[in-house]
């Protein structure tokens, strides 16, 4: 267990190493020229070439990644020796080129928005998605299995700038029941935070749960053709028992699976949601990094969605060692 | 003697998009107490669908089941489900032939015996484990208080049959329906389980209907024997009367079919012509006469009339259902037939 621990968190690590080095590489890659970005609107020769030194963009390439990598692991300080010396603490990303501000102080500022709303979406579509898929599989070809799986099939359909407005237009609009979706900190006002949050958690839990409810169905359906289900039945169990113990516990573990791996996706930024409803998340501020080429903000929000993604599947693999006995001890 | 279990007239129809599969058509059998029914028959010829019919696990499947199953007084086709679980592994217990398809992945072995021994037992998880443990030791597991915590997985073939079989007598059932329970095992194993069941018959008295389409198995273990053929019983009678004096011509082409050790090394391998009829479209009349080699010496026409299981003359509790006389049946068999067994 603990090898196979240290051995996954050793190829998370290489993996990270990897997309380090494709993100830095995106600084020379694209044909804008990082100081002239920086530069800003008034710009002469002598400021480029001063923002040049100051981004430590005048020295070697191999240079520039190894700092680019200290920065990240142990702080790095730009201008050493000089009056303008600047101390970056890790983990060090380097400074917004629009704000001026640490990029680590922005993913610090827009995590928790993010975290709110995959936080309670999440919940949501797990909720909703095994229970919808549940009772399908149950009463297959009924009019609920119709019913559910139609809504299903809307809602793997649609998008979320669609539902999301739409919901925004009936629920805040016209009928007043929700405030406009925004975001405060959860610590300071609990409850209009969860007010902000309940539409977007709505939109993104609807559209997400569709693909666990058609998961959980196809799952329990297979399940319950298994011959160690015929076993239960032969027991005497009752179906109830056999449905929600038997066929349930083989039918959950694939969708455990998908779960971490959407969770682990969603945290490095849910962009569409967070730009629909206007919440600072990580996503917006990855679109409005973009839009501004904001290479550092750009170089952050990837590695922070990249260090989610990893960390989830690394999750994901010691979850199933716990719920695939057969996994255990391969 | 008292009869465990009674069939009358079982039908298993299936309607699928190709037509009626008439799996089992009409089947009639009974068990007495502490005797063991070998039903014997190739693939299709509905011997599982029978012993499924029997648990009443076709209830809720597409399946249209028709006729008596009595067991315990309780006919399992006219009860419903909530009814025929209080039968379900304590009257009537099954193993089936993948052991390791037919016992869940995701649960150590010991929670899925305390689990069969509690349904029908108000007892606490404890004692239950410690029923498991204990019939795990009765089926001959070594270390059965560590063997409890593994998964299916981790057992090898003949040991997962052995949990089978433990889980199947939990409860100590009547009746122990074992659906091929030995072909997915070594011989060597096949024997080992054929030896066990054996004695855990004799230990718990339980009586045991052995589906199986190998009839060394049958010769091994069985009392009485029914031969099916395309959803219907051919020939029943004791293990000996369908060994040594087989009346059916299939029961003669089966028996031939078996390669001798002390024949020739070149002598030729018997087999019976022709291929087992599809279920939807059976042949009217007898469902073997296509194949029979014999059916030109019937008096009745062999094609359009379906013979009836009947005793014969000289032992009224060996039944065959065949349109050839007696007496032609027994000149055959001495001169052909004898002479191959």
């Amino acid at each position: 267990m603990l090898t196979y621990l240290v051995r996954r968190l050793i190829g998370g690590a290489t993996v990270m190493v990897f997309v380090s080095i494709f993100v830095f590489g995106l600084f020379f890659v694209l044909p804008a020229d990082p100081a002239r970005l920086a530069c800003g609107k008034s710009c002469t020769p002598e400021l480029m070439a001063e923002i040049r030194h100051a981004l430590e963009l005048d020295i070697p390439l191999p240079e520039q990644y190894f700092r680019f990598v200290k920065g990240i692991v142990s702080g790095r300080t730009y201008l050493a020796g000089s009056e303008a010396q600047l101390d970056c603490a890790a983990p060090c990303l380097g400074y917004s080129y629009q704000t001026d501000q640490p990029v680590t102080f922005l993913l610090k500022d827009r995590a928790p928005a993010t975290l709110s709303i995959a936080f309670g979406a999440s919940i949501l579509w797990l909720l909703i998605g095994l229970s919808s898929g549940i009772v399908s599989a149950l009463r297959r070809a009924t009019w609920i299995d119709k019913f559910s799986q139609g809504t299903a099939l809307a809602g793997a359909s649609l998008q979320i700038y669609f539902v999301g407005l739409v919901l925004q237009f009936i629920l805040v609009d016209k009928l007043g029941w929700l405030s406009s979706p925004g975001y405060v900190s959860p610590n300071d006002y609990p409850m209009e935070w969860a007010q902000g949050m309940i539409l977007p958690w709505i939109t993104l839990g609807f559209l997400l749960s569709a693909i666990y409810a058609r998961l959980t169905r196809a799952g329990m359906i297979e399940v319950m053709s298994e011959d160690y289900i015929r076993t239960a039945r032969a027991k005497g169990l009752s179906s109830r028992r056999v449905n929600f113990k038997h066929v349930l516990r083989a039918a959950i573990t694939p969708i455990i699976t998908v779960f971490g791996l959407d969770l682990g996706a969603l945290l490095g930024g849910a962009v569409i949601t967070e730009y629909v409803f206007n919440i600072p998340g990580l996503g917006k501020l990855a679109t409005e990094a973009v839009s501004n080429v904001d290479l550092p903000v750009i170089v952050g929000t990837v590695i922070v969605a990249a260090v989610f993604i990893v960390i989830a599947n690394i999750v994901v693999d010691l979850v199933y060692m716990i719920l695939d006995p057969k996994v255990r001890l391969a | 003697m008292t009869a465990i279990l009674q069939v009358k007239d079982l039908k298993v129809h299936f309607q699928t998009d190709d037509g009626l599969v008439k799996a089992v058509d009409g089947v009639s059998f009974e068990i007495e107490a502490g005797k063991t029914l070998g039903i014997v028959g190739e693939s299709g010829s509905g011997k599982s669908v029978t012993s499924l019919a029997i648990m009443g696990l076709h209830k809720g499947s597409r399946a249209a089941v028709s006729g008596e199953i009595l067991i315990d007084g309780v006919d399992v086709n006219k009860v419903t489900e909530a009814e025929v679980n209080k039968l379900r592994g304590k009257s009537m217990a099954m193993i089936f032939q993948d052991s390791l398809a037919a016992l869940h992945p995701f649960f150590k072995v010991g929670d899925q015996i305390a689990e069969a021994y509690q349904v029908h037992n108000k007892v606490s998880k404890k004692v239950a484990k410690q029923v498991a443990v204990d019939m795990l030791g009765r089926v001959g597991i070594p270390n059965p208080t560590q063997r409890m915590e593994d998964f299916p997985h981790q057992f090898s073939g003949g040991m997962r049959q052995r949990v089978m079989i433990a889980m199947s007598l939990s409860c100590n059932p009547k009746l122990l329906i074992a659906d091929e329970p030995t072909t997915a095992l070594d011989v060597t194993v096949q024997a080992q389980i054929l030896d066990l069941l054996r004695d855990l018959q004799r230990e718990f008295g339980s009586s045991i209907l052995m589906i199986t389409h190998d009839l060394g198995v049958v010769a091994e273990i069985a009392d009485d024997v029914l031969l099916m053929y395309a959803g219907r019983a051919i020939e029943r009678g004791t293990v000996r009367q369908l060994l040594k004096t087989p009346e059916h011509p299939y029961a003669w082409g089966l028996l031939t079919s078996i390669p001798k050790l002390t024949g020739a090394a070149n002598a030729e391998l018997l087999a019976i012509p022709g291929t087992p009829p599809s279920l939807i479209n059976l042949p009217s009349g007898c469902s073997f006469s296509p194949r029979c080699s014999y059916k030109d010496r019937a008096k009745v026409d062999c094609e359009s009339v379906i013979p009836e299981l009947a005793g014969v003359k000289s032992n009224s509790s060996h039944l065959v259902s065949c349109h050839i006389s007696e007496t032609e049946r027994v000149a055959i068999f001495k001169s052909e037939i004898a002479l191959k067994l």
